[in-house]
C-alpha cells in the first residue's frame, strides 16, 4: 500500500516482515513530529511476536504526523504516519490520512487482514521444495539463501521486492520445509534443483539473488543458463578476492545446544542484539531434525570447502564466465562481514558492480534491510530487459 | 540300568555340583574367620536343584535368580574365581566389585543375577522370555527363587503374566526348608508346585537331593518351553545345610538335623552311588574331579584375598550407559 | 509441519521409533485396549488415548497389553530390556509407581551400577502426572522428584508438543532407564510441531522468555503458568526469564546458575508439596553456586503440603496459578535488606 494520490505526502506503513506478520506494535517514534527525514532515516521501532526492529522513511521531508501512539499495535499495510513538504497543510494531512484509511479499510474488507501467507511445496524430479510465492507480475524474482538458513532469511526483504512483481524465496535442498536427503551436497546438485525449481514453475527468466552459499548456487546457474536470468545479485558469497573464516561453519555444524549456537550465530552480525533466543532457537529446531546435519556436512564438504580450494572451482571462474556472457552481476557485502571478507573492487571483474554496507556482517540483507532492498530494485529496474543476446 | 545322559554330561554335572559344595564349605570357614564382608548366603546341600536345572540350559538361554547365588552362577557357567573376587568385592570380580556376593551376575552366560528382591528374579525372567521369544527359536527362561520369595505378590503376578502372554519360562521354586528363620511349611499356604495350575500352568514336585531325580523331572517342562507350549512350576524339596546368612545361629533347626541331612540326604554322595552303581561313571573318574576341584579352591581362596580392589575413579562410574 | 496436540506428538514420537527400530515395543494395561473383548480391538490406547491407532498398524508382537500387574510387567519391561528389548512402558499414572517401586527404584535404577556395567537398560516409562481434572489425591501427583532422586534413572518433564515429541524420540533411543511425565492438562495443546524424526537432548533446558530482572524457573504445566506471569508483569516494566529445564535428571544446571548470576534473582514453580522436591533442589544448587549474586532470597511457590483434594474449589487453591507467581516475583524484585 503506497501513498498513490498525486501528492507529495507519503505514507508510513506496517511493514510485513516475514509470511508470519499479520500485525505489529508500534513501540517507539524515533523522529518527533515536525522534524526532518531523509530516505533511509530510522524512523520508528516495531515489536512483533517474533522480532523487534526499526522502520526506515522510503521518503523524504518532514514528519507530518504521527498517527500510531505508543504501544499501539496495527495490522500490516496499516497507516503509522505521514511524511511531507513543510509547506502542508493540516487539511492536506487530513484528507490524505481519510483517502488512505478510506482506501485500507476496502483492501482489507477483500483480503482479510493483510494476511499471514503460508508457503507451499512443490514437487520437482520427484522431491518435495518449499517455497514461498509473494506479489504478482513484472519480471519474477528469485531469491536463494544460505547454508544453514531458508526462505526467512529474507523476512525483511520478501515483501519489498513483491511490490514491484511476483517474487519467490526457495528453501534449498536439506534446509527449511524442502526435502532433506542430499545425494552429494555439491553446487551442481542444489543448482540442478533450483532449476528444476525454475521449471516446475514455468519461470521462464528471472533475476536472482543469492546470499552466501545461495549465491554460489545462482552464479552456477545462471552461468549454465544465461537465457534464464536477467540479472544476478550475490550477497556476501565466496569469490575471487573474498577470504573465508574457516572454522566459522565448523562450529555451527557442531553448535548443538543453545548457548554454542547463539556464539556462533552472533558471529554472524555486526550488531549482537540482533541474534534473539527465537532466531538461535529456530535454527536450532531445524537442525535437530533428522538427516539435516548430515546433509549440512556434505554440503559444507561439496559445495563450500572443496570449490574454496580450488583455484579455478565454482566462484572463481563463474564470475569471469558470466561477465563475458553479459549477464549483469552485482556484489553486495557488509562491511564488518567476519565470516567472508569482502573483496576490493579491483579483485572483480570489470563490470561486476561492488557495494559495501556499512555496520552490516554477514547478513547484511537482514541488517541493513533497507538500503540492500534500495540496491535490489534499482538493480533490477536497470536490467529488466534482456542485454547481450545468448 | 546305566543313565540316558552320556559320561560329559555326568562328569560335568558332578563337576559343577562338587565345586559349589566345596566353594561354599570353604566359604563357611573363611567367613567364620571375619575376613569376608558383607552379607553371604550358602548354597551347600542344594547344588543338584541348580546344576539338575542347567544341565538342560545352554549360554542362549536365561537364568535369573535369588540372593542365594553363588550356585545358580556356577551352575549357568560363572567361573568360580570370578565369583569369589566379586564377594570379596575385588576389581576383576564377576561385577568388578560392585556387586558381592547378593548380587553376582554374568551377562556373557545370560545369568541375569543374584538379587535382593528376592522374587523380582520372577518377573526380569518373564522378561528375557518375552526376548527369547521374540528373537530366538527355541531359548527360554528360568527364574529359581526361594519357597519365602514365592509369597511376594510380585511372583504371582509373575506366573498370571506369563500365562497370559504364553512364555518360555520355567518357575523353579528350591523350597530349602526355610524362609530365613521360618519354617516353608508354616509359611507357605497350599502347595507350591500346585500354585502353577491356578495359573493354568502344568507344576512338579521332586526330591532336591537327587540329581537324576531332578534333570528327568525339568526336562518335560523345558521341553514345553522351548516348543512355545508355555510357561510351568517345578518345586524342588530339599534343605539347606548352612544357615540363612553365615552368622546365622540356626537355633530354630533341630539339634541332628543338618547332621542327619549330611549323611542321608547328600545330593553329591546320592549321585557318586548311583552313578557308579549303574556304571555310568566310575569312581575314580570321580575322585580325580574331588582332587582337581580341591586344589582349585585352594588356589582361588588363597589369591582372591589379596586380589586389587576396584579403583576410586569407579565410584561413579557405569551408572548410566549414554551421555548424562 | 503441523499443528498437533501434545497427545499427538508423543504417537507420532512413538510410531516413528518403532517403524525405526523393531524391538521397540509398547507394555502397558490398555495400551490397546479390547483384549479378549467381543467389541473393538484397539478400544482405548492407553488410558488417555495417546497409543490409539498403533496396535492396529504394529499388532500383538510389538504392543502388549497387560493384566494388572505393575509389579510383574515392569519387571519383565527391565528384563527383557536388559537382554535386547526396547520396551516402552505405559504405566499410566505416575502415582502407581509406589506398586512397582522395588522394580523402577531398585532393579532398573541399579542395574547397570550393580553389575559392574555390563548391561544396559534402554527402557522408557511414560506416566501422566499432576492434578487439575478431579483426579484427586491418588492419581494427581506429580512426582518427578522423587525419580530424580535415584541414580540410575533420567527424568523427563515436557511442557509442549514440540518438546514431548522431541524428546520421547530421544528417550527411547536413550540406552538408560527414563521416566517420561506427561502432565494431563497439557494433553490438548496444539502447537507447531515438525513431521520428521527431531532429537531434543536431554538435560538441556529451554529458554522460553529472556529478561533481565528475575529468573523464573518452572516444569511441565507451571511453565505455563510462570509464562502467564512473566507477561502479566511486562506492563510493570519487569522483565522476567522464563526457564524450562526439561528434565530434572539430569539437570541442566549451568543455564539455571548463569541466569540468576545475571538477574541476581531466582523464583521457582513446582507444582509439588514443599518437602524434598525439585523447588529445594534447585534452591540449594544455586545458594551453593551463585550465592554472591543473589540479591534477594530465593522463592518457591509450590503445592502446599497436603495431599490433593477432589473438590474443585479445593484443587484450584492446591495448584500454583499465575497470581501467585506474580506475587513471588513482586515481592523478590522488591526485596531489599
Amino acid at each position: 500500500m503506497s501513498a498513490g494520490n498525486g501528492s507529495e505526502l507519503h505514507a508510513l506503513t506496517m511493514p510485513k516482515w516475514g509470511m508470519a506478520m499479520t500485525e505489529g506494535k508500534v513501540i517507539a517514534w524515533l523522529k518527533e513530529t515536525g522534524s526532518p527525514v531523509k530516505a533511509g532515516d530510522d524512523v520508528f521501532e516495531v515489536e512483533t511476536e517474533k522480532i523487534v526492529n526499526v522502520v526506515e522513511s522510503q521518503a523524504e521531508g518532514i514528519l507530518l504526523a504521527q498517527i500510531a501512539k505508543v504501544d499501539e499495535s496495527f495490522p500490516v499495510g496499516g497507516l503509522i504516519g505521514v511524511i511531507g513538504p513543510a509547506e502542508a497543510t493540516s487539511e492536506q494531512v487530513q484528507d490524505f490520512v481519510s483517502g488512505f484509511q478510506e482506501r485500507f479499510q476496502e483492501f482489507l474488507q477483500e483480503h482479510g487482514t493483510a494476511g499471514a501467507i503460508d508457503p507451499s511445496n512443490i514437487e520437482v524430479q520427484g522431491k518435495s521444495l518449499r517455497y514461498l510465492p509473494l506479489g504478482e507480475g513484472g519480471s519474477p524474482k528469485v531469491l536463494i539463501h544460505g547454508m544453514g538458513s531458508d526462505l526467512n532469511s529474507w523476512l525483511f526483504n520478501h515483501a519489498a521486492l513483491a511490490d514491484t512483481g511476483a517474487t519467490f524465496a526457495l528453501d534449498l535442498p536439506g534446509h527449511g520445509g524442502s526435502y532433506k536427503t542430499l545425494e552429494t551436497g555439491d553446487v551442481a546438485e542444489l543448482t540442478a534443483a533450483t532449476l528444476g525449481f525454475l521449471d516446475s514453475l514455468e519461470l521462464g527468466r528471472v533475476h536472482l539473488v543469492g546470499h552466501s552459499l545461495g549465491g554460489s548456487v545462482a552464479a552456477q546457474l545462471a552461468s549454465e543458463n544465461p537465457s534464464r536470468v536477467y540479472s544476478l545479485t550475490l550477497i556476501s558469497s565466496l569469490g575471487p578476492g573474498t577470504r573465508v573464516q574457516p572454522d566459522f561453519l565448523e562450529s555451527f555444524l557442531k553448535a548443538g545446544r543453545r548457548k554454542a549456537m547463539k556464539a556462533c550465530l552472533t558471529r554472524l552480525v555486526a550488531d549482537p542484539e540482533m541474534i534473539t533466543r527465537d532466531l538461535v532457537e529456530n535454527v536450532l529446531r531445524v537442525k535437530r531434525i533428522e538427516g539435516v546435519e548430515e546433509s549440512w556436512a556434505k554440503i559444507h564438504q561439496q559445495a563450500i570447502v572443496e570449490p574454496a580450494q580450488s583455484v579455478d572451482g565454482a566462484p572463481f571462474g563463474v564470475l569471469e564466465r558470466l561477465v563475458q556472457q553479459g549477464t549483469p552481476v552485482q556484489v553486495v557485502f557488509g562491511a564488518e562481514d567476519r565470516i567472508v571478507s569482502a573483496p576490493l573492487p579491483s579483485d572483480l571483474p570489470q563490470g561486476v558492480e561492488l557495494h559495501l554496507i556499512e555496520h552490516a556482517g554477514h547478513i547484511p540483507h537482514m541488517e541493513a534491510a533497507a538500503k540492500v532492498n534500495q540496491l535490489l530494485l534499482e538493480f533490477m529496474a536497470r536490467h529488466s530487459e534482456p542485454s547481450g543476446a545468448i | 540300568m546305566k543313565s540316558p545322559l552320556s559320561k560329559e554330561v555326568l562328569l560335568n554335572a558332578y563337576r559343577k555340583m562338587r565345586t559349589i559344595r566345596s566353594f561354599e564349605d570353604r566359604m563357611h570357614a573363611e567367613f567364620a574367620g571375619g575376613a569376608v564382608p558383607g552379607f553371604v548366603h550358602l548354597y551347600a546341600g542344594q547344588e543338584a536343584s541348580a546344576v539338575g536345572v542347567c544341565a538342560h540350559l545352554s549360554d542362549e538361554d536365561y537364568l535369573a535368580g535369588t540372593h542365594r547365588g553363588h550356585g545358580h552362577a556356577i551352575a549357568k557357567g560363572v567361573p568360580a574365581e570370578k565369583v569369589l573376587l566379586e564377594i570379596y568385592g575385588r576389581a576383576d570380580g564377576v561385577c568388578g566389585g560392585f556387586a558381592g556376593s547378593c548380587h553376582v551376575h554374568d551377562t556373557s552366560v545370560k545369568y541375569m543375577g543374584a538379587n535382593s528382591g528376592v522374587g523380582s528374579g520372577a518377573a526380569l525372567a518373564c522378561g528375557a522370555a518375552l526376548t527369547a521369544k521374540t528373537k530366538t527359536r527355541d531359548a527360554i527362561a528360568v527364574a529359581l527363587i526361594g519357597e519365602g520369595a514365592a509369597n511376594q505378590g510380585v511372583v504371582s503376578e509373575a506366573m498370571n503374566l506369563a500365562s497370559v502372554w504364553q512364555l518360555p519360562v520355567l518357575f523353579v521354586f528350591e523350597n530349602n526348608g526355610y524362609a530365613e528363620a521360618t519354617a516353608a511349611y508354616w509359611a507357605i499356604a497350599g502347595d507350591l508346585w500346585k500354585r502353577g495350575e491356578a495359573f493354568g500352568m502344568p507344576g512338579v514336585c521332586v526330591e532336591g537331593h537327587d540329581f537324576f531325580a531332578v534333570v528327568e523331572a525339568v526336562a518335560p517342562l523345558i521341553a514345553r518351553a522351548r516348543k512355545r507350549q508355555g510357561p510351568s512350576v517345578l518345586e524342588v524339596r530339599q534343605k539347606r545345610f548352612y544357615g540363612h546368612f553365615e552368622g546365622d545361629a540356626q537355633t530354630y533347626r533341630g539339634a541332628d538335623e543338618v547332621e542327619l541331612l549330611r549323611s542321608q540326604r547328600d545330593c553329591l554322595t546320592n549321585f557318586a552311588s548311583t552313578a557308579t552303581s549303574s556304571e555310568s561313571v566310575s569312581r575314580a573318574e570321580l575322585s580325580r574331579i574331588d582332587v582337581q576341584i580341591e586344589e582349585m579352591v585352594e588356589s582361588i581362596y588363597r589369591t582372591a584375598p589379596e586380589a586389587e580392589m576396584p579403583s576410586a575413579d569407579r565410584l561413579d562410574a557405569d551408572i548410566y550407559a549414554s551421555d548424562y | 509441519m503441523s499443528r498437533i496436540t501434545f497427545r499427538q506428538a508423543i504417537k507420532d514420537a512413538l510410531v516413528l521409533e518403532m517403524h525405526r527400530d523393531e524391538s521397540v515395543i509398547l507394555i502397558g494395561e490398555d495400551i490397546a485396549g479390547g483384549a479378549g473383548c467381543d467389541g473393538e480391538d484397539d478400544a482405548w490406547g492407553g488410558p488417555l488415548g495417546v497409543t490409539k491407532g498403533i496396535f492396529s498398524e504394529f499388532g500383538a508382537q510389538r504392543v502388549l497389553d497387560t493384566p494388572i500387574s505393575e509389579a510383574a510387567f515392569t519387571g519383565a519391561a527391565i528384563g527383557a530390556a536388559a537382554t535386547g528389548m526396547r520396551p516402552v512402558v505405559d504405566l499410566m499414572f505416575n502415582d502407581f509407581i509406589a506398586v512397582c517401586f522395588d522394580q523402577v527404584c531398585n532393579q532398573a535404577a541399579k542395574y547397570r551400577y550393580l553389575y559392574g556395567g555390563q548391561d544396559s537398560i534402554p527402557l522408557v516409562l511414560r506416566a501422566n502426572t499432576g492434578a487439575g481434572i478431579g483426579t484427586a489425591s491418588q492419581h494427581s501427583q506429580s512426582l518427578h522428584s522423587v525419580f530424580s532422586f535415584f541414580p540410575g534413572l533420567k527424568v523427563v518433564v515436557p511442557s509442549s508438543a514440540y518438546d514431548a515429541k522431541g524428546l520421547l524420540i530421544t528417550a527411547i533411543r536413550d540406552n538408560d532407564p527414563v521416566v517420561f511425565l506427561e502432565h494431563k492438562l497439557l494433553y490438548d495443546r496444539v502447537e507447531e510441531v515438525p513431521d520428521e524424526s527431531y532429537l531434543i537432548p536431554l538435560g538441556e533446558a529451554n529458554i522460553l522468555n529472556e529478561g533481565e530482572d528475575i529468573t523464573v524457573v518452572a516444569l511441565g504445566q507451571m511453565v505455563h503458568v510462570a509464562m502467564e506471569a512473566a507477561e502479566n508483569l511486562k506492563g510493570s516494566g519487569v522483565n522476567v526469564e522464563v526457564i524450562d529445564p526439561r528434565t530434572t535428571s539430569p539437570l541442566d544446571e549451568e543455564t539455571i546458575i548463569e541466569s540468576v548470576e545475571q538477574t541476581g534473582r531466582l523464583v521457582i514453580v513446582d507444582e509439588t508439596t514443599p518437602r524434598c522436591n525439585f523447588a529445594c533442589d534447585v534452591s540449594a544448587l544455586v545458594a551453593q553456586e551463585a550465592f554472591g549474586a543473589l540479591k534477594a532470597p530465593v522463592r518457591m511457590v509450590t503445592a502446599p503440603h497436603t495431599p490433593i483434594p477432589f473438590a474443585s474449589n479445593l484443587e484450584r487453591l492446591y495448584i500454583p496459578d499465575s497470581f501467585r507467581v506474580e506475587t513471588a516475583i513482586r515481592e523478590t524484585v522488591e526485596y531489599k535488606r
